[in-house]
């Protein structure tokens, strides 16, 4: 869109600028593409939808599902839009009759030998085949021969489940396999109308990107294991937020209803994470909702306190910690699972509240990595704790250290501010068994909330606004999805009232009040606007966002009443 | 290495007598079938073999397109498409980085013949295989490429023996080799037998298939001139246009011009099957009406029948009508007649053929030869097969017969012709004979659903439920 304020009408005259745009129609409308950009795209600039099924952007051109066929003035026959190329002069008619005509019969022969169990069929709500339908066919199934039988329920990998009949047989599953994850996991087997998708013999779909398939593909065939049965996709709300399961940070929407999280779906940033997240990452969605510790613990097992409230398990643990500030047995444990903003209220309170000038380093341990995306570590924020405890003066002192000082008696009581630890949790709550002390705040219950004499309950980060540091050096901002359970709140919440228990000042209304407050103290954080919600990550209160084609269903796909991007009213806050 | 002589005696063709009913026919192709060991190396070169190969090697390259550019020759595997200027669409000079060698050139042959009522290419493979190794290597070496496969369908496994008995002849007496008759020209032939599906006769299936994937026609552009084998400029050519070549080289262009008409040069393969008298391979002059192929050559029905239909040029070109027969066999006359020449498999139906359960069966070969890739093709055709099987049955409802039309029209839309839908150009084989079929014959389909039942008497013609329970249903995978 050009810009209407700045005019430039004597700029085209002079320059024979080489990356000329190519003018063309589009069902009366001028357009000016990039060359080689295709028909569905270009129409996309001026807000006309082509239907499509086995077109993707990120994918190569198969132009097998014929859906796209449009009119065009330099050729007779209708040409796929997804693969015609815009060309200088070029005439499109995407609505004529005779286009309407061949979106319709392409939809009835995909239906012809369609299971249509939409009932129980997991795509129902977003899948093309349904949207087409109702847009252009709208006819009564008119079998001439019973239906071609396919596997109906068929595990091809441990997160993804086929149902070969549903299958349009786009072949996006097996192009992302091949170029995308590059691991050619999937294959067309059997020819004419007898086709189907099926893995290789021995060779299951054990790709760590295979959920991505789910994601591509148009139809209820491939389905996750995961969500399987769980939801009904038109009842979900979406909110735009980032993947906690390694330091790439991609970028995701939480899929939601009444306040649990069903499925992660990638959400489409070119600098991160293109259109794809891993299916390691699409699990810890599970860390988002099973085993919640929502209310306060006080007291270690065996010996607990039963019915104490969040207020009263907060003052307990101030006091107990107040006498201990300053003291030399005090430490102080934190993890690079945390957002920034939790990590600015958790380093104020060791280093103010508690008086400490180095911190323990927490956070799971290393595993796999590769060149697409899966990063080793695992933690989504591990340089955002580098950079705030440098900012706040406080030292990292790494894990190991923390378990030999426990035992050599220098460290008798400890905080711990999310307690994702590289060991096996139950070696080290029994490391640091012979403690005085030990306060966490942890988001779910484990030996260490066992362990501790006070646990505080935490949200998740799909409870609350926020930002993540990735690997990179890129802050990026994950929003409030649902309100927290019950009593849990964030770490910086909980960090506050601790501060505010100890008898300091500190009152932030929000995530926003506090990064304004506190920031300033980290210089990498300066040039962080933190109202940018990256892409996609607008919307509207109350509205789930765009997804931003990050599965290529078409923009506005899923709420087709969202306000036009950039007239958003509220920036970033959170629903509530 | 299997001596050519023990291999099989090929059954003889059946062939024009030279000097048949058209004066002046010369034969071109077939002129050494029937002879006996026609197919070793002894007695092509007795019959001057080898010849045109010389006279070419000592040309340049672009001399001998230019002289196949002159002789009209057009393409013999359904297209019709001007050799020479295909020849000429392989870029000169493929500029790779300094110094590096330009991409390598291929030459592909397109031996896969598996359109119902084509038999033309196998008596060439069985009979003369030197004439096509001598015109492989003359438009390798037109084109500049050092490789030439052979892509053989499935079946055909004597013709492959052969074929592969007649390169290693040919390459043990210099006319493959790193030195093809001694004039520096590298040139290796391998044989490739296709696992039998149609669509790999399409020529980028075929491109496929020889690299080992699944035999899916590309997208076009790029073509194979461009981008083709192993992503390397690459011709595709039918058996026997190349086995056209030497003659061309040997007798010049002008001669071989002169046999045909203004626009196709030569003389043409004609496979006739059916209800005729003589069915075979017959070589016709272009100028030969199909009329007096048919009636005059082959024989015409037997006693007492009449002709109600005749295909052209394989099942996938339109049907005609017996009052349309006096055309050429040519590529534009029959384009013109709205149909199309095809590979010459010309399919002659009598007053007894139910040309319902006729559009069935081809129907149902489209629908099984689909390669599934395009949706309009992958699910039209097997949804045309069930439509006129219905028809056939007696089962059909009212409005099916515009259902198979609107189906077909999905396809390929009907006019106007060749404007497919579908990727490649099998989806409109699949519904150009629809659409000609109930064009021509629609009082026929009417009959079948007023009366319900196949209205012919013979057993052919007899309800298909005579043949036990429908076949579309036995289909499916559990
Ligand atoms: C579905 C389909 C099947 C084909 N099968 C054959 C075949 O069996 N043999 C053949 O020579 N050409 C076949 N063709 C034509 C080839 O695509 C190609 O046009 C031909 O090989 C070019 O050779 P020519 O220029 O010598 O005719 C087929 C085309 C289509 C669309
Ligand atoms: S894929 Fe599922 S939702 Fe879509 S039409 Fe088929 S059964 Fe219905
Ligand atoms: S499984 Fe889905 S993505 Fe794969 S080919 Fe079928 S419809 Fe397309
Ligand atoms: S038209 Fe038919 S044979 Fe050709 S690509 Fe499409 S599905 Fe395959
Ligand atoms: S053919 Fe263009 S999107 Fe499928």
């Amino acid at each position: 869109m050009p810009d209407p304020s700045s005019p430039k009408p004597p700029e085209k005259a002079p320059s024979p600028a080489p990356p000329a745009l190519v003018n063309l129609v589009i069902d009366g409308r001028p357009v000016q593409a990039k060359p080689g950009t295709n028909l569905i795209e270009a129409a996309n600039q001026v807000g006309i939808d082509i239907p499509f099924f086995c077109y993707h952007r990120r994918l190569s051109i198969a132009a097998n599902c014929r859906m796209c066929l449009v009119e065009v003035s330099n050729a007779p026959k209708l040409v796929p839009a997804c693969q015609t190329l815009v060309s200088e002069g070029l005439k499109v008619t995407t609505g004529s009759p005779r286009v309407l005509e061949s979106h319709r019969s392409v939809e009835q022969m995909l239906l012809y030998n369609h299971p249509v169990d939409c009932a129980i069929c997991d795509q129902a709500g977003e899948c093309k085949l349904q949207d087409y339908y109702m847009e252009f066919d709208h006819r009564p199934y008119q079998p001439a021969q019973p239906r071609v039988l396919r596997q109906k329920r068929k595990p091809i990998g441990p997160f993804v489940m086929l149902d070969q009949e549903r299958c349009v047989l786009c072949t996006r599953c097996v192009r992302f396999m091949r170029e995308i994850a590059q691991q050619p996991q999937l294959g067309v087997f059997a020819r004419g109308n007898h086709e189907y998708i099926d893995t290789f013999p021995g060779q299951p779909l054990d790709s760590k990107y295979a959920g991505n398939t789910i994601d591509l593909c148009p139809v209820g065939a491939l389905l996750s294991r995961d969500f399987r049965f769980r939801a009904r996709a038109f009842f979900l709300s979406t909110t735009p937020s980032i993947c906690a399961g390694c330091a790439r940070g991609c970028n995701t929407f939480v899929d939601h209803y009444d306040g649990v999280a069903y499925r992660y779906r990638p959400r489409e940033n070119d600098a991160v994470n293109q259109a794809w997240m891993c299916d390691d990452g699409r699990l810890t969605r599970r860390r988002l909702v099973e085993d919640r510790l929502t209310r306060p613990l006080v007291g270690r097992a065996g010996s607990r306190v039963q019915g104490r409230s969040l207020a009263e398990a907060l003052s307990a643990a101030a006091a107990r910690l107040k006498p201990l500030s300053g003291q030399a047995g005090l430490a102080a444990l934190v993890s690079p699972q945390l957002s920034v903003e939790d990590l600015l209220a958790v380093c104020l309170l060791a280093r103010e509240g508690l008086g400490l000038s180095a911190l323990y380093e927490g956070g799971l341990a290393d595993g796999d990595e590769d060149a697409l995306l899966i990063r080793a570590d695992k933690n989504p924020n591990r340089l955002g704790l580098r950079w705030v405890a440098r900012g706040f003066g406080l030292a990292l002192r790494p894990f190991e250290s923390l378990l030999g000082d426990v035992s050599a008696g220098r460290v008798t009581a400890l905080y711990a501010a999310g307690v994702e630890v590289p060991k096996e949790p139950q070696v080290v709550a029994a490391a640091l068994g012979p403690i005085g002390l030990l306060v966490i705040q942890a988001v779910r219950h484990g030996p260490l909330a066992d362990a501790a004499d006070i646990s505080l309950p935490a949200a998740p980060h799909s409870e609350y606004d926020g930002t993540f540091v990735n690997f990179e050096g890129r802050p990026q901002r994950f929003q409030r999805a649902y309100p927290e359970w019950d009593e849990a709140r964030p770490h910086w919440r909980l960090a506050e009232a601790l501060l505010r228990e100890l008898g300091f000042a500190w009152r932030w209304p929000s995530a926003r009040e506090l990064f304004a407050e506190l920031s300033p103290r980290v210089p990498e954080l300066a040039s962080f606007d933190w109202n940018d919600l990256g892409p996609g990550g607008r919307r509207e209160p109350g509205v789930a966002a765009r997804p931003a084609a990050a599965d290529a269903r078409p923009p506005g796909y899923r709420e087709r009443a969202v306000a036009q991007p950039g007239q958003g009213k509220q920036a970033g806050g959170s629903r509530g | 290495m299997a001596a050519p002589a023990q291999l099989p005696p090929t059954r003889p063709a059946t062939l024009l007598p030279t000097g048949g009913p058209a004066p002046g026919v010369e034969r071109v192709v077939s002129r050494r079938w029937g002879r006996p060991q026609s197919w070793t190396l002894a007695s092509y070169v007795a019959d001057g073999g080898y010849r045109a190969l010389k006279k070419a090697l000592a040309m340049t390259p672009a001399a001998i397109i230019d002289e196949v550019k002159r002789s009209n020759l057009r393409g013999r595997g359904g297209a019709g498409f001007p050799t020479g200027m295909k020849w000429s669409f392989i870029p000169k000079d493929v500029p790779g980085s300094t110094g590096a060698p330009s991409k390598p050139r291929y030459l592909c042959v397109n031996g896969d013949e598996s359109e119902p009522g084509t038999f033309k290419d196998r008596y060439i493979l069985d009979n003369d295989p030197h004439a096509l190794i001598e015109g492989m290597a003359i438009a390798s070496y037109a084109i500049g490429a050092h490789t030439a496969y052979v892509y053989l369908r499935g079946e055909f496994k004597r013709q492959a023996e052969r074929m592969e008995a007649a390169i290693a002849e040919a390459r043990e007496h210099g006319f493959l080799g790193p030195n093809v008759a001694g004039s520096g020209f590298a040139l290796e032939a391998h044989v490739h037998r296709g696992a039998g599906a149609y669509i790999c006769g399409e020529e980028t299936a075929l491109l496929e298939s020889l690299e080992g994937k699944r035999g899916w026609p590309r997208l076009k552009p790029p073509f194979p001139a461009v981008v083709g084998l192993f992503g390397c400029p690459t011709v595709v050519n039918n058996v026997e246009t190349l086995a056209n070549v030497p003659a061309i080289l040997d007798r010049g262009a002008a001669w071989f011009a002169g046999l045909g008409t203004e626009k196709s040069g030569g003389t043409r393969l004609m496979c006739v099957s059916g209800h005729v008298r003589r069915p075979g391979v017959y070589e016709v002059p272009m100028k030969m009406t199909l009329r007096q192929l048919v009636v005059d050559v082959c024989g015409g029905p037997e006693e007492g029948r009449t002709i109600k239909a005749v295909i052209p040029g394989g099942s996938s070109s339109p049907v005609l009508a017996p009052h349309e027969l006096d055309v050429a066999c040519e590529f534009e006359a029959l384009k013109n007649a709205g149909t199309m020449a095809g590979s010459g498999g010309v399919i002659v139906m009598d007053d007894t053929a139910c040309l319902v359960r006729t559009l069935w069966r081809i129907s149902k070969f489209y629908a099984e030869e689909s390669c599934g890739q395009c949706t309009p093709c992958r699910d039209g055709t097997p949804w045309q097969e069930a439509l006129l099987y219905r028809m056939e049955n007696g089962t059909a409802e009212p409005g099916d017969l515009d259902k198979l039309i609107s189906v077909a029209n999905a396809i390929c839309p009907f006019p106007p012709m060749g404007l497919g839908n579908t990727i490649c150009p099998l989806g409109d084989a699949a519904a150009l004979p629809v659409h000609s079929f109930v064009q021509k014959f629609r009082p026929e389909f009417e009959a079948h659903l007023r009366e319900k039942r196949c209205p012919f008497p013979t057993p052919w013609g007899r309800s298909a439920g005579a043949y036990g329970p429908a076949a579309p249903v036995a289909r499916g995978w559990s």
